[in-house]
């Protein structure tokens, strides 16, 4: 979020790798439904102004249908949640929660992956809540597709995993009680918190 | 069709004919620094021999104390200190009292309004302002702003996702399990 290098704070750092509940994801789908639905009004306006100034005089308002609007809306996001959790693994309600979707192994998902579970959540979102009594905190999708959520304050935590940047000294001894159930092993290393799945 | 020209070559000067001025200034610091060092030297012998002699002058043996040097220009010196703070006091109190005075006397005789019109106050300005990076200074602190915000805000998702997990599963599962977060029995601290 800011210039240099990200710290997670002592009392984050034991949640790092361990599944996110379900506030902290309902609010990150709720930063993006209204990213998404902001991106959505921003483009529509553009295509009214284009609209009235290539045809001024005989220029219309156009009228569209509810039906029109809410499929554009979840067209949209499905292509906005599976592009950025196939390619970054997080969206920009992620990013401000501080959560990345992962597969099985801890691994950023596949495109067909992030896209069925995109068109799963925007078909039915309400499975979110599921995570609320999953005691794996997962919901219907993680369930149906194997990913989970898991909380990630650096933004690649993936990729720092197994490697020991800028000479930080790395020890996997912390086995925290925020991994819990989930086998999460924690690899901490200077001011950051990495993790790895080990399901 | 272009037309060749010769240009003479300039004659360079010859530098080693006469001394330059830097080189005369070079010298004449040489010679100041290589003297300072002479009197330092000497200085310290002097002192390093004088030493027995000056005790003896300083505090003279088979003499009462209260007589010797020391003891008679300690005293003088205790004496002066005082003397001194009195007339800082009293010079003091004059420039309290003369200094208001004068300032006015000077203030009235001096045409404020002129002077800053002559200065260019808006060149003075920009150039304060090229000097502070300020757009540099308002993004760190935005940065920062909004770095503490976002802590706070996924800090408290923590808790609460700690708090629905613990009230949701105690009646859904009588077989309690380890939390996910078992850290959030314990008091979250607060994010720094």
């Amino acid at each position: 979020m800011t210039d240099g290098a990200p710290v997670v704070p002592q009392g984050a750092r034991p949640y790092q790798g361990a599944n996110a509940g379900v506030a902290t994801r309902v609010v990150a789908a709720a930063i993006d439904g209204v990213a998404v639905g902001l991106g959505l009004l921003t483009g529509y306006g553009g295509y009214v102004g284009l609209r009235l100034l290539l045809n001024p005089r005989g220029y219309q308002l156009p009228d569209p249908s509810a039906a029109a609007g809410t499929t554009a809306f979840l067209v949209v996001l499905v292509l906005y949640l599976s592009v950025l959790w196939a390619t970054t693994g997080r969206t920009y309600g992620d990013h401000v929660m501080g959560i990345t979707v992962v597969g099985g192994h801890g691994s950023r998902i596949g495109p067909v992956r992030a896209l069925v579970r995109a068109v799963l959540y925007a078909v039915f979102p309400l499975g979110l809540l599921w995570c609320a009594i999953s005691a794996k905190r997962h919901s219907l999708q993680d369930v149906v597709l194997r990913t989970q959520v898991v909380y990630a304050w650096l933004p690649h935590p993936i990729e720092n995993q197994t490697t020991s940047k800028g000479g930080a000294e790395e020890h996997r001894a912390d086995e925290s009680p925020a991994a819990g159930e989930h086998g999460v092993r924690h690899v901490r290393a200077g001011s950051g918190a990495w993790t790895m799945n080990t399901h | 069709m272009t037309e060749v020209v010769q240009v003479p070559r300039r004659e360079t000067p010859d530098d080693s004919a006469r001394p330059d001025r830097q080189q005369v200034v070079d010298a004449v610091v040489e010679i100041v620094v290589e003297s300072m060092a002479a009197t330092v030297v000497l200085a310290r012998t002097a002192s390093r021999i004088a030493a027995p002699v000056t005790r003896v002058v300083w505090r003279p043996p088979l003499v009462p104390t209260s007589l010797q040097p020391a003891t008679l220009v300690a005293g003088l010196a205790r004496r002066g200190a005082t003397h001194r703070a009195e007339v800082e006091r009293q010079v003091g109190l004059l420039l309290d009292a003369w200094t208001p005075m004068i300032a006015d006397t000077v203030l009235q005789r001096i045409d404020l309004d002129a002077i800053i019109h002559r200065v260019d106050l808006v060149a003075v300005v920009d150039e304060v302002i090229a000097g502070v990076d300020l757009p540099a200074i308002i993004r760190e602190s935005t940065g920062t702003v909004a770095s503490e915000t976002v802590r706070g805000v996924r800090m408290t998702g923590i808790t609460a996702d700690d708090a629905i997990s613990r009230t949701l599963r105690r009646p859904l599962f009588r077989r309690t399990r380890t939390s996910p977060a078992a850290g959030a029995t314990e008091p979250m601290p607060e994010p720094t």
